[in-house]
């Protein structure tokens, strides 16, 4: 009896993540727009990845259930931490990670509306484990927002996200692509992260930097899985003050070649 | 007129990168060059060359047992299928174990060969590289991660088993198999098309 007891607690392990839904307002207006986050809280020393998860890993997934007409869109990422593992560098998030979420309620909904995300991601130490799980959130119907306990965590998720709209050059020096990047205030110095997988160097994205009258001249070097030359490559850059604290999430730069001739 | 990046901003430039090696090693494998050599011994004691193999056609597979990427493909049999499948054709496959001792997935030899015969792996040879030289020098940074060897020696493919890159058994159904995929073209004489992708799957877990 008592063997057969550990073996069942044995195979229904507690999971190591948890997940949660909130969102700002316990109710939603017809046809309005909330916002709200996929949580999920890990332990010390316990890590889920990025967008572009790097050498290993990949992001979690979430999949919804909505009533008929609502809609979210994909869960946003704040931005990573270089995680170092051997030679391989991987990107993530670590502690209480909020996915910022944006909620469309149906112009028709009537009655409370049951919002459920299905989600499955890998949570790695030392080694990973895939867990998934099933958050559920029921909102109230009203006229208006009405704070919910999680409003200042949703506000402050949706600051984390990097900007997007960063526009800068590309030029390839043979190999080598290198970037001209402006508007990056002034930072005394910046961080790195490739946006996809396969194009550059995770471990060491920048090769160099220097700092022109209008921003950053940076030598980027590229991933050995790298076909080609593409002539557009994204780059999250997140400047950093004299001590290297980051001043703010950063922002998504498209780098792109100038047009060839006819 | 370019100002020179001072030292305190080089150093917050990097925070990303600080915590890698300072001098990146570039590691030697590329598709299209000769890949890297190597002796590596088997779950007997017995050595095995890369070189021994000329002429024939070698895929490299690194593994974890506990990694749960690793899990999809053995759970499922589709590594099993695969193997069966690339020594009809004549490939040596060479399953690749760099976990080093104390680390997730290492194996003592004796361990291996029980865990190759209780889950059927029909590789020819399971080999240890403990102490991380070999995947080093192929750049290998996930289990799985597969290389495909031409019979002049020459890598002609390496990167990810497929191209849905989760744990989900679910998801081999309807997967594009890069290593099947490189094997039929090169075997037909022909180039093959996707020489290269990012891998996907744990971090190979080398020795600190």
């Amino acid at each position: 009896m008592l063997a057969t007891l550990a073996a069942v607690s044995a195979l229904a392990s507690p999971p190591i993540a948890q997940l949660r839904l909130v969102c700002e307002s316990r109710t939603y207006v017809p046809g309005s727009a909330l916002r709200a986050a996929v949580v999920l809280d890990l332990p010390k020393g316990w890590h889920v990845y990025w967008s572009n998860p790097g050498d290993s890993g990949v992001p979690p997934r979430v999949r919804w259930k909505l009533p008929p007409g609502w809609k979210a869109s994909e869960p946003a990422h704040p931005a990573p931490k270089a995680h170092r593992d051997s030679e391989f560098v991987s990107y993530v998030h670590e502690g209480k990670v909020l996915l910022p979420v944006r909620l469309q309620a149906s112009r028709d909904a009537r009655g409370p509306a049951r919002l459920v995300a299905e989600a499955d991601w890998l949570v790695c130490k030392e080694g990973c484990v895939p867990e998934s799980a099933v958050a559920t959130l029921v909102l109230q119907p009203g006229s208006g927002i009405v704070p919910s306990g999680a409003r200042e965590a949703v506000a402050g998720a949706f600051q984390s996200i990097p900007a997007v709209g960063g526009r800068g050059t590309l030029r390839w020096e043979g190999d080598r692509p290198i970037v001209e990047a402006n508007g990056l205030g002034d930072a005394a110095g910046l961080e790195a992260f490739p946006t996809t997988p396969g194009v550059l160097m995770h471990r060491q994205p920048v090769a160099r930097a220097e700092r022109t009258p209008q921003g950053w001249r940076l030598e980027l070097n590229r991933s050995e899985f790298l076909q080609g030359r593409p002539r557009a490559l994204e780059l999250l850059l997140i400047p950093t003050d004299p001590s290297g604290r980051r001043l703010g999430p950063g922002r998504v730069f498209v780098f792109e070649a100038a047009p060839s001739g006819p | 007129m370019r100002t020179p990046i001072v030292i305190a901003s080089a150093a917050a430039l990097f925070a990303a990168a600080l915590v890698v090696a300072q001098k990146p090693q570039a590691s030697q494998a590329q598709v299209g060059q000769p890949a890297p050599a190597f002796t590596l011994k088997d779950t007997e004691g017995k050595a095995h060359s890369l070189s021994s193999f000329k002429g024939k056609y070698v895929v490299l597979e690194w593994t974890n047992h506990e990694c749960p990427f690793v899990r999809k493909h053995y759970g499922s049999g589709n590594m099993q299928k695969l193997q069966k499948w690339a020594k009809e054709k004549g490939v040596v496959w060479l399953t690749i174990l760099s976990s080093a001792p104390g680390k997730q997935g290492y194996l003592e030899p004796a361990e291996a060969k029980r865990l190759t015969r209780e889950q059927g792996f029909a590789c020819a040879a399971y080999l240890f590289d403990t102490d991380g030289r070999v995947g080093k020098a192929y750049g290998a940074r996930t289990t799985p991660h597969m290389y495909v060897i031409d019979p002049k020696g020459t890598l002609i493919y390496m990167g990810a088993i497929d191209d849905k890159p989760t744990a989900n058994p679910d998801d081999i159904r309807g997967a594009r198999n890069h290593v099947m995929e490189a094997l039929k073209e090169a075997m037909a004489g022909k180039p093959v098309s996707v020489p290269s992708t990012q891998p996907y799957g744990c971090s190979v877990k080398y020795a600190d």
